[in-house]
Parts: structure tokens; C-alpha cells; sequence
């Protein structure tokens, strides 16, 4: 036999299979890496680009454990910027543009520089599964490799089918094979699979558009980063441009309705709501005369273009003729049309929290075999599947993040509690806890927690320390010193801020709206001298600020969440004999026994368990 | 998301009544939690705090100068409590009224109400039951909610109902369209109308301020069922009010009547409160402006739920009762009753198509009938009692959500960010949710994606 027996065997490598194997090998499990392609390691399927709201928070959550998404992210960057500046700190949301080649590139060389973490080039067909375990894969090269666990990433290969007009063809990716089998093997083994859609837009020669008349849309002034560690800083950035749509562009599409696999029945699987293709939004909201293109580089030298927001599975013949009727792209040249897929997922609530499922022992499912979309979803599905696939080898308690501590607690609670009938995508709104889970405070909220469990490194958890020490330090010089009226009034006066007629704690002026720590520091000599006493940096004056300006919001939350949190500590064994318990409405033991739920507070979040059946938990199951 | 239960262990104080709702001699109410000492001292004539522990003291049930009932109030330390938690029961006399407006006053005062078999849950989570009790009060828990809920269903008045729900359809479409703001920042969405939404705002709190009120004053136990006493001059109606009122009842208030004419004494017997509207005005009414006072009595009487129509013995007839009763034009759900006093002075008529009394109101004689008739009406008409707890919850819940939309007030009008306001709106459409069923983020985002157009 040429394979040993490993570990944990992650099948895929996209966002989530990457990050799995990962955490699964730096936590020192012996890793294998199975992909079909060793050229498409990281591939970004949809639009080159990391983070955005929700999704931003989600990278920096995943860099905060010691994942890669957010190292990767900032090495391939050629655009970055904080979105919602404007609003309160728990919208600001970091994005970069990504060149795709060298995101890709720069993931498979990480993963190649993890030790414990081998990789096989090759098709999984079968799991090996013995007594309700799984203890390996079998492969289309007739390979069989044991390990004591199993992470699946399948994305959208599993029954893959994509849909380009009329035509259909089997396929996970554009360009790639789809995986048959193992959807059958599991449905075989009890588990419930369904029919999700996704799609992406046409990619065009970046050369046959106009930019003249495209709003353009640059990086920020100060870029920074998504990792906490000390990453590259964009020296010069790429610009993305905004196009319009028209009614002549509608009325066009119009026209391919008839050849539309999604009006035409062909497309079974539900698409997500809030990426629709623009079939869907002109038909969805036809009072809508226009809807915003964001035209994409998709790296550095590349003249390829990504044109985001005209995901379509229209004819080719209809995708070129409407979008060259878009201002800009009269005589636009497409390299790929754009396509729908079709693939199989399983509810996730047939999962724990762990993400191990609940049928089969040692398997774990991430990614949009679970009934998300995005990278960002997927990968922090990744991490966490990697880390509770090695836990489960040495026989350890899975870790699992609560929904007041990362929005990955959130994604992950709403996916086994609540399951999908879309495509999931995060959003600050599904956030409880949004004031809580910001991106300035990711490494605070989580890398202790990852520290503890081996995860992330020293050198994270010293860069934390310190980090809070700069701050601490600051805040006591900001409570301890005074500003003068005098030293004040310039800045003030240029905040239109109300002057101040005696002595006041600088902060006292950070309280108040408009005036930031910068400002501050830029203005007042003294608070100046402090901040480089301290040697306070850039991440070191967001966080305070946000700590002192958003206090009271922040305390209130944070006073929500302790009380909410009481809940998780009443763990529920497995296995409890729900139907035992006569008191329980019999909806409840239906969907308890279902759903096994790892504590209370999961227990209260599923539909038809009221607060009655969760009284008579309580009380059955003490402290 | 379901938060009921988190009630259970969230460390704050709670009450409720713990003997059954409703009539009976003694009602209990329980005040659990860390702060139990010190919430209840504040309703209560003495200062608890330094009571040892089961131990009883005689005061009265207070705040602010004014007595709701004198009762026993009974400390008792953690941990050797029911729940394991400091608690003090107060003994007050068993009327709905009284029951309903105590833990009004204790929620006033800082606690908050307890949830179904949360006494139970937390002398569990204290170590004080072990499983075999605690299998008996799951049932005990699931019954009572089930029955809770059926009540609260039913007795749930419609247009309450409908006026919360349409409460919060406005507030989630407003919470989508902050959250469309935040989420969708990047794409070209309609942004939130703050002016817009500040009335809103507005109209709720308005709304919300009137719906709570309606629960201090609305009903008719709360207010004291309205008695009109009225009759021609000299008939002896202020007698009759003041046997009434007697000194071995407890005078709760004596407030002058809205309306200047009258005058209204409130008094609390057999555990209801009346209330006493005397038609003073006709006692020194000259002829000439007589008919305009009568009219006005009656008026004021028809708004009663008892009329009590005093004739005299000695001179009135059967015919001037039917005369009277004809003019009275009584609404149809008050009670009319012909009360004929000075029996000690003359033997009344037989009149027969009302309820009647004869009494004397100057000897005190049939006073007592009068009164016990009194009782057993009010028990009769009586709401199921359940009605009154529910109401205390909706009450805590109205005054929650109008914190926190106070709050969001504010935050807008000093031009807070939006994901900050939208965490205010969120603590209201939580309180509003239990009124109602529960809110959960779904329920915007279903907003957001039904109506606006979003997505790269």
C-alpha cells in the first residue's frame, strides 16, 4: 500500500478543504489533502475578492485562529478597502481585490510549507464507512487511504450540473469534471441531500471596455490588512469600476427568457435570494430601470475582467448582445460566459455543532456541501472542521464558537439549528452580538481561545498581549491627562466641536462625535507624546476608540449576551432520551431527537421548542 | 430565537403570586433573587434587609405614601430557601386587585416577572429538588404553560393583539431598512428616511406609552367597579354611602370625581375595590336647576356598572320607582338596583322587576346584605384571573420595548450610526415579540429580500 494510514483526509481543496487540512496539520494531526487538480489549490470560483460585510469580519475571525485566509488574502491583494467607514465600528468591514492567479499560488504554498499535511492528486468515489465510522476514502485511481477521520469539501461538485442557456453539461467548475457517488453512498447511510443553484457572471477582455464613462472606484488611502500578523501593506493599488445597466439591456434579456434554464423549469435548485442573477432582478423587480455593474480586475497584469452583478445563465448569444448595450461595453469581448451550476448539499442540520455529522462517526462536512455560499463561509467552516476532525482522533471535545463570540459561532449555530433552504450567507443582521463581533477586536474575541488549543501560535497570542498592554497604557495616560482650552480650540474649531471652557480629561473629548484618536494625537502635543511613549499603533488607536466612543452600546450587548450565554453551559448529553420525557410537547421530542442539540441555548433556538419544553429540560437536566 | 427560558438563570430577581389567581383568603406573593431584600424593603413600611431569616414582620405594602394592603411580609435567606435564592413572601389579602397591582408595584420596583415554573427551575438549578420532584413539576411546568397559553390566546383581547402586531410590522419594516443600509451599504439601496423614521418612533412610543397606561388604569378591577348612588333629595344617599364606606372597611383614596358634581370613594371589601360615585350635586340643588342636575346624575349613572337607585319607604311608591327606572335608560350590561332605606321608619313597597334591598342606612340595618351582594356580584363578573398575570407580563414587556425605543430615539437624534440604533430597535422588536410570538433576524431579513433588490 503507498498511503499510510493518516489522521484526518480532507477531500477538497477550495476555501474550506484548504483550511481544514490546515488546522487539522497544524495541530499535528497527520493530514492528507485530496484534490483533483493540484494545478486549482485555492481556486476562487466566483469573484476575485476576499471579505465585505460580514464576510470581512468572518477573514479576520479565521486569521485570529492561525487560519490562512486572511495571510493568503492580504499577499494577493491589489485592493483594499474598509467598507462602511461611515457607520458604527460593527459595520466596518475589511475587502480586498485579489489577483486569482497569485491567491491560489500563494495558498498552495503555504499549505506545502505545513508540515504533517501531505497532498494526493486524485478523485474520491467512496468514504469507507464500518460501523456507523468513517476510516477512509476510495479513489478513481482504485487507491484506498485510511485515516481516522474524514473532512468532505465537495463545493459544487457533488452531481454537479451546469447550465449555460439550453445547454447542460455535468460539471463542478467551468472547465472541471463533476463527482458522482458519494451524494448516493451517504442517502444510502440515511442522510438527506437537496439541489442548491449558484451561478457567476461572464468574464471579458479587460482591453474591449470603455472606462471613460465608468465611475471608478479606488482602494483606500490607508489600506490595511486582514491578518493580525504582520503581512504586507498595499503600496499601490488596482482599481475596480461601476457600470450601469439600462432598459435596452433588460428589454434584451428579456428576449432569452424562453432559452432561461431558471424560467424554464430545467434549474430544480434553489438560488440564493440576495445574489441573484440578473435575470432574476429584472424580473423580480422590473419597476428597477437599472442596476449597478462592479466591474472587477482579476489581477495585477491580467486583462481579465470580472463583471460582477451580471450573474447569468442566459444563452451566450444573449449574454453578449445585452451587455454590450451596457455604457462601456459596446464592443466588449467575453473570454467566458457566464453559467449556473446545480449541485448537491446536505441539510446541515444533520450535523453537530463540531460539524461532525451525526449519522456517521469521523465524518465532518464544510463548505457548500452544507448549504452555504462564499469563501468566507466555507473556509471558517474549514478551520473549524479541521480542528474538531483532529480533536475527534485523539478522542478530545470538539470546540465550538458561540454565537457572542464570532460571527463563526453564528454561521455555524444557524446552519445545524436552523438549516438552509438557500444558499447561506452571513450578514451582520443574522448577528445577535453585532456590536460584539468586530473586526478590530477578532484577534481579542478568539486567538486566546485558539492559543489555548495549539492552534495559533505564540508569536499570536504575545502580539495580542502586547497589543492590549499599548492600549491599556493609552487609555490610562488618556483618563489621567488633562487638555487646556488653548492646546483644544484649533482642532476643535476645525471639528465644528463645541470649544471648551475649562480643563478636560483628553477622554472626555474622545467621547465626543467627530473627534477621533488621530485627530487627537495629531493636534494635541501632549496626548502626541503619549501615543509614541507607548509606541501605539495604527490597529492599537482603532481599537481604543472604538472601546471608549461605542462604551455604553458596547456594555449593553455585551450585558445581553452573559445572560444569553448561562444557557450554554447546560450541556445536553448525547443521545438524551428525548421521548422518555412525557412533558415535552410532542413537536419538541420530535425535533430535539432530531436535531440532538450539544446544550440548551442550541436547544432553545430550534423552531417548536418552546419555553415551556425547555423549562421541563432544565429541570431535567439540573446544573 | 426562543429566549423564554433564559429568564430562568439571567440572576435577576423575580416575583409572582405563588397561591392561586383569583379569589381566596390570603394571596402570596414571592420576590426571589439577589436582590430580593432590598426590592421588596422598598414597597414594604419597613426595611427588610436586616430581618433575620425566617422571620414574619407586620407592616404595610407601600411606596410613595400610598397603601396598597397591610400584610405579613417573610424573609427568608439563602440558601435555606425554596429556591435557594433570598426570598421574601408577602401574606396580602387575596383579592385579584391587590394581587395584580403588589407585583405591578415589584416590577415597578426592580424585579422582573417570573416566568412559567421558574421558582421551580431555579430551586432546581439550586440544588433544592432532586429528579424524582423534578420529574412531577415537568409536568406540573407543562401544564401550567400549556394552560397559560391557551388563557393568554383567549383572553388575549383581538384589537390588543392586532394593535401590538401592527406595532411591530412597522417596526421590522423600519429594522429592514436599517438593516438594508448596513448590509448592503455597497449596492445602490434606498437608505432609511430618518425624519421618517423619528416619527415613527414617535407614533409607537405614543402608542406603546397608551397601551401600558391602559393596563395601570383600563380595567375595571384595577379602577374599582363604578357604583352610582342616585335618587331624589333627601332620600338618604350620602347615609347610605357612608354605611357603605363604614369605618371597618379600609378607605383607600378619597378623590374628588372628575367631574366636579360628584364625588367618588373608593373602598376595598370582600378583595374588590369600588368605587362609590355619590351624585352630591342634587343634595342642595334648588328646584330650578334640579332637572339639570338629575339629568347629569343620570348620565353619570349610566356609566356605572351598578346603579343602586335609593327610594325612601315612607313616601315613594312602586309607581315613581317604574317612573324613575323608565327615565333612567339604564345601558343594558348595568345593574340597576332599587335600594329602599328608612325601613325603620315605614315597610317599603313590593316592586318586582328588580333586584331590591330594604335597609335602613342611618341604623345600619341590611348593610351588611347590601355589601356581601356587592361581593358575590363582582365574583360573578370577574375576568379569569390569569388575565391579569398575562397582562402583567404584557405590561413588563410594553415597558421594555418603550426603553429601548426611548433609547433608539435618542441614538437618532444624536445622528448615532445605524448598526448602533439598530441594536435599540432590536431590544424593542424582542419585547414586542414576546407579546406576540418571537422575532427573529429571519424576519427582516424575508423583509429585506421580499422587497428591495439587492446583490452583486
Amino acid at each position: 500500500m503507498i498511503h499510510p494510514e493518516y489522521d484526518v483526509i480532507v477531500v477538497g481543496a477550495g476555501h474550506a478543504g484548504n483550511e481544514a487540512a490546515a488546522a487539522a496539520a497544524n495541530l499535528g494531526a497527520h493530514t492528507l489533502l485530496i484534490t483533483m487538480n493540484m494545478g486549482v489549490i485555492g481556486q476562487m470560483s466566483c469573484n476575485p475578492a476576499m471579505g465585505g460585510i460580514a464576510k470581512g469580519q468572518i477573514v479576520r475571525e479565521i486569521d485570529a485562529l492561525g487560519g490562512y485566509s486572511g495571510i493568503v488574502s492580504d499577499h494577493s491583494a491589489i485592493q483594499f478597502r474598509m467598507l462602511n467607514r461611515s457607520k458604527g465600528p460593527a459595520m466596518w468591514s475589511p475587502r480586498t481585490q485579489n489577483d486569482r492567479m497569485r491567491f491560489a499560488e500563494k495558498w498552495r504554498l503555504m499549505l506545502e510549507q505545513t508540515p504533517k499535511l501531505d497532498f494526493w492528486q486524485d478523485a474520491v468515489l467512496e468514504l469507507i464507512i464500518e460501523n456507523d465510522r468513517c476510516c477512509g476514502v476510495k479513489t478513481q485511481l482504485g487507491a484506498t487511504i485510511r485515516s481516522k477521520s474524514v473532512v468532505v469539501t465537495a463545493g459544487t461538485f457533488l452531481n454537479g450540473l451546469m447550465h449555460i442557456g439550453e445547454k447542460q453539461f455535468g460539471g463542478g467548475r467551468a472547465g472541471e469534471k463533476a463527482i458522482h457517488g458519494i451524494t448516493e453512498q451517504l442517502v444510502e447511510h440515511g442522510f438527506s441531500a437537496d439541489r442548491m443553484k449558484t451561478g457567476t457572471p461572464p468574464r471579458v477582455d479587460g482591453r474591449s471596455i470603455n472606462y471613460q464613462v465608468l465611475e471608478e472606484q479606488k482602494g483606500d488611502e490607508n489600506p490595511q490588512r486582514f491578518s493580525f500578523t504582520d503581512t504586507p501593506v498595499l503600496s499601490n493599488q488596482r482599481s475596480c469600476h461601476i457600470a450601469h445597466t439600462n432598459l435596452a439591456v433588460h428589454d434584451i434579456l428579456r428576449e432569452g427568457f424562453d432559452r432561461s434554464p431558471m424560467f424554464n423549469g430545467r434549474i430544480q435548485g434553489l438560488g440564493p435570494r440576495y445574489c441573484p442573477s440578473i435575470e432574476d432582478k429584472i424580473e423580480r423587480f422590473h419597476t428597477k430601470d437599472s442596476h449597478q455593474l462592479f466591474v472587477e480586475p482579476e489581477g495585477w497584469e491580467t486583462v481579465e475582467v470580472y463583471v460582477n452583478g451580471f450573474s447569468t445563465s442566459l444563452p451566450e448569444d444573449i449574454q453578449v448582445k445585452a451587455l454590450r448595450s451596457v455604457p462601456g461595453f459596446e464592443s466588449v469581448r467575453f473570454f467566458r460566459p457566464g453559467y449556473a451550476v446545480e449541485y448537491d448539499f446536505f441539510h446541515p442540520t444533520q450535523l453537530h455543532h463540531s460539524l461532525e455529522t451525526k449519522a456517521i462517526q469521523g465524518l465532518f462536512f464544510a463548505g457548500q456541501i452544507n448549504g452555504t455560499t462564499g469563501y468566507e463561509e466555507a473556509a471558517a467552516q474549514g478551520i473549524m472542521a479541521g480542528i474538531n476532525a483532529a480533536r475527534s482522533t485523539w478522542n478530545m471535545e470538539p470546540v465550538t464558537l458561540k454565537r457572542n463570540e464570532a460571527y463563526i459561532g453564528v454561521l455555524i449555530d444557524d446552519l445545524v439549528t436552523k438549516g438552509t433552504k438557500e444558499p447561506y450567507r452571513m450578514f451582520t443582521s443574522r448577528a445577535e452580538y453585532r456590536i460584539l463581533l468586530r473586526q478590530d477586536n477578532a484577534d481579542q474575541r478568539l486567538t486566546p481561545l485558539s492559543h489555548a488549543m495549539g492552534l495559533a501560535s505564540d508569536a499570536r497570542l504575545q502580539a495580542l498581549e502586547s497589543k492590549r498592554a499599548r492600549i491599556k497604557k493609552m487609555r490610562t495616560s488618556l483618563e489621567k491627562t488633562s487638555v487646556t482650552p488653548d492646546e483644544a480650540q484649533a482642532l476643535l474649531e476645525k471639528k465644528n466641536s463645541a470649544p471648551l471652557r475649562q480643563k478636560q480629561k483628553s477622554i472626555a473629548l474622545l467621547s465626543r462625535p467627530n473627534i477621533g484618536l488621530t485627530d487627537l494625537i495629531s493636534s494635541i502635543d501632549s496626548i502626541n507624546q503619549k501615543s509614541q511613549e507607548h509606541q501605539l499603533e495604527l490597529a492599537d488607536i482603532e481599537c481604543l476608540e472604538v472601546e471608549v466612543k461605542y462604551e455604553g452600546y458596547i456594555e449593553k450587548e455585551q450585558a445581553v449576551a452573559d445572560k444569553l450565554q448561562r444557557l450554554d453551559y447546560i450541556s445536553i448529553p448525547k443521545g438524551f432520551n428525548y421521548h422518555a420525557l412525557e412533558s415535552l410537547s410532542s413537536e419538541a421530542r420530535e425535533k430535539l431527537s432530531e436535531e440532538q442539540p450539544a446544550n440548551l441555548s442550541s436547544a432553545s433556538r430550534i423552531s417548536g421548542v418552546s419555553a415551556s419544553d425547555l423549562a421541563v429540560l432544565l429541570v431535567h437536566l439540573g446544573r | 430565537m426562543n429566549r423564554g427560558i433564559v429568564g430562568a438563570i439571567d440572576g435577576k430577581t423575580i416575583c409572582a403570586l405563588s397561591t392561586a389567581a383569583g379569589m381566596g383568603g390570603i394571596a402570596v406573593v414571592r420576590v426571589s433573587g439577589p436582590d430580593a431584600l432590598r426590592i421588596a424593603s422598598a414597597v414594604f413600611s419597613k426595611d427588610l434587609t436586616e430581618v433575620a431569616s425566617h422571620r414574619a414582620v407586620f407592616g404595610k405594602f407601600q411606596r410613595d405614601g400610598e397603601t396598597l394592603d397591610e400584610c405579613l411580609a417573610t424573609v427568608f435567606r439563602a440558601p435555606g430557601t425554596f429556591t435557594g435564592e433570598d426570598t421574601v413572601e408577602f401574606g396580602l389579602h387575596g383579592s385579584p386587585f391587590i394581587q395584580s397591582e403588589s407585583v405591578r408595584w415589584l416590577i415597578d420596583a426592580g424585579c422582573r416577572h417570573a416566568g412559567p415554573g421558574e421558582f421551580t427551575s431555579r430551586a432546581f438549578l439550586n440544588g433544592k429538588l432532586d429528579l424524582t420532584q423534578a420529574e412531577a413539576v415537568g409536568d406540573l411546568i407543562a401544564a401550567e404553560h400549556e394552560g397559560a397559553h391557551r388563557l393568554a390566546m383567549t383572553q388575549l383581547r383581538g384589537d390588543f393583539a392586532k394593535e401590538i402586531q401592527a406595532l411591530r410590522a412597522q417596526l421590522i419594516e423600519f429594522a429592514g431598512l436599517l438593516e438594508l443600509e448596513l448590509d448592503f451599504a455597497e449596492e445602490d439601496v434606498e437608505f432609511a428616511d430618518r425624519k421618517r423614521f423619528d416619527d415613527l418612533l414617535s407614533a409607537l412610543l405614543h402608542r406603546i406609552g397608551g397601551l401600558a397606561l391602559s393596563f395601570k388604569h383600563g380595567n375595571a378591577i384595577r379602577d374599582g367597579i363604578p357604583v352610582a348612588i342616585v335618587g331624589a333629595p333627601n332620600r338618604g344617599k350620602s347615609t347610605l354611602l357612608n354605611a357603605l364606606l363604614g369605618d371597618e372597611r379600609a378607605i383607600v383614596s378619597a378623590t374628588a370625581g372628575t367631574t366636579r358634581d360628584t364625588v367618588e370613594d373608593t373602598c376595598i371589601a370582600g378583595g374588590y375595590k369600588f368605587r362609590f360615585i355619590d351624585t352630591a350635586g342634587l343634595r342642595d340643588a334648588t328646584d330650578e336647576i334640579e332637572s339639570e342636575g338629575i339629568r347629569r346624575a343620570l348620565q353619570k349613572a349610566r356609566s356605572a356598572a351598578i346603579v343602586l337607585y335609593v327610594f325612601d319607604a315612607s313616601c315613594d311608591t312602586v309607581q315613581d320607582v317604574e317612573l324613575a327606572l323608565t327615565s333612567l335608560e339604564a345601558l343594558p350590561d348595568t345593574e340597576v338596583v332599587v335600594v329602599w332605606n328608612k325601613v325603620d321608619v315605614a315597610e317599603a313597597p313590593t316592586q318586582g322587576s328588580k333586584k331590591q334591598f330594604h335597609l335602613s342606612a342611618a341604623q345600619g340595618i341590611g348593610i351588611d346584605q347590601l355589601n356581601a351582594w356587592f361581593i358575590e356580584w363582582a365574583k360573578g363578573r370577574q375576568d379569569t384571573d390569569a388575565l391579569m398575570v398575562t397582562n402583567l407580563r404584557h405590561y413588563e414587556a410594553l415597558r421594555l420595548a418603550e426603553e429601548a425605543l426611548n433609547a433608539a430615539r435618542t441614538g437618532l437624534a444624536n445622528d448615532v450610526p445605524g448598526d448602533l440604533i439598530a441594536s435599540d430597535v432590536r431590544q424593542a422588536l424582542h419585547h414586542l415579540g414576546n407579546i406576540t410570538g418571537e422575532v427573529d433576524p429571519e424576519d427582516i431579513l424575508d423583509h429585506i429580500f421580499s422587497n428591495f433588490c439587492i446583490g452583486k
